[in-house]
């Protein structure tokens, strides 16, 4: 049994006492398995907010919990949470811009330009993409999912998903070059 | 087909994003937070009773995942609410204070560190059958104030003195020397902190 099959094994496990028994120990052991992933990625999807993070995690967790009893196990359970958690942050941004569009408010997300004397580094640039192209960027390239996978799970064409990383990138590098060029 | 898109990412590039975090916990509290709000829900049973037979496998759980400053204020405000409260036990609050320079900033990983010290403390107290729980506070404040009859809110710290508020325990305790001799063993002191033991007021 390779180890993918075994920590499946294992959620499958837990989950099942866990809808049978609906155990707060259970539940603490789900939880201390799968947030410590969750919640990095959170973070990066929300643009380092750490309370919109939790916010997103604290939904996630529940969202799974009321829905767990339809969740057929054709991926891992750890993919599952990480749909939730992916749809919560984009929520949570489109909340925040609603409120701020509504408020007359300048977004609390950072400039995407680099100040002079700024050592940027790479969680902040990142931080500082606009959410979509932030979004593929953390999918791609940190959290490893291909374009097919990104294309369902944010609703989108694999096209946009490439053309979204490779403007990414490019913004990402132009942070990076300006930041050198500020600072040599 | 969108071969205008395509693109490499440099040896360099690569290793950079594979350095990046990939497992972070998040504060306890929001653990517990979820757990009692699961609970408020009706999708989570009750705990186990804490004073109750089952006490030391469910404290031991507890104690087991300790990088926990506390049991956050949901926990808290169930605890003060439960029926199975001990008949003659009294509730204290130990106010934490200490002077800004003394205090590790929000961001820096002493903070982690000092919450970890400070949440095993507190699940010492839980291992010997002593009910605790808190929070940290974070420096920032917000402030209100009525002027000419309005409220003003100010970002002015609430601190009129050198030291400010770090955060708090509830605890359990007997009388005031238990509290205090409860308090005594409490990290913040070493660091150079005060601990104010107040009682809890029930009606």
């Amino acid at each position: 049994m390779d180890s993918s099959n075994f920590i499946n094994k294992a959620d499958r496990v837990l989950v099942e006492r866990f809808m049978r028994t609906k155990d707060e120990t259970t539940f603490r052991e789900l939880y201390r398995r799968h947030t410590p992933a969750l919640y990095p990625l959170a973070l990066r999807l929300t643009g380092g907010s750490e309370s919109e993070a939790q916010d997103a995690v604290q939904d996630t967790w529940l969202r799974a919990c009321k829905t767990l009893s339809g969740f057929e196990w054709r991926s891992s359970f750890r993919t599952w949470l990480t749909g939730i958690l992916i749809n919560r942050a984009r929520e949570l941004n489109r909340e925040r811009q609603r409120r701020n569009e509504e408020e007359l408010l300048e977004d609390f997300s950072p400039p995407a330009t680099v100040q002079p004397g700024e050592r940027l580094d790479l969680e902040h640039a990142i931080a500082r993409l606009p959410p979509g192209y932030r979004y593929v960027l953390v999918l791609h390239d940190v959290e490893g999912h291909t374009h097919e996978e990104i294309s369902a799970q944010l609703e989108i064409s694999v096209g946009t998903s490439k053309s979204q990383l490779y403007h990414a990138r490019k913004a990402l590098r132009g942070m990076f070059q300006a930041s050198e060029v500020h600072n040599e | 087909m969108n071969e205008e898109f395509e693109d490499e990412l440099s040896a360099e590039e690569r290793k950079a994003l594979g350095g990046l975090v990939r497992e972070k916990m998040p504060p306890p509290a929001l653990e517990e937070r979820i757990v009692e709000t699961l609970k408020r829900s009706q999708m989570l049973s009750p705990s186990q009773n804490i004073t109750g037979l089952r006490a030391p496998r469910f404290g031991l759980a507890i104690a087991a995942s300790l990088l926990f400053f506390m049991l956050g204020a949901l926990a808290g405000a169930k605890w003060f609410s439960s029926s199975e409260q001990k008949s003659n036990a009294q509730e204290f609050m130990l106010v934490l204070r200490s002077a800004p320079e003394k205090s590790p900033s929000d961001s820096s990983g002493e903070v982690m560190q000092r919450v970890r010290e400070y949440g095993n403390w507190a699940g010492q107290l839980r291992q010997q059958g002593v009910r605790a729980s808190g929070e940290r506070l974070k420096s920032e404040a917000r402030v209100l104030r009525t002027t000419n009859g309005r409220a003003v809110v100010s970002e002015t710290p609430a601190w009129t003195s050198a030291e400010t508020i770090a955060g708090y325990f509830l605890i359990e305790a007997r009388d005031y020397e238990q509290a205090l001799k409860i308090a005594e063993g409490c990290p913040h002191l070493k660091y150079g902190g005060t601990i104010e033991v107040r009682q809890i007021a029930r009606f």
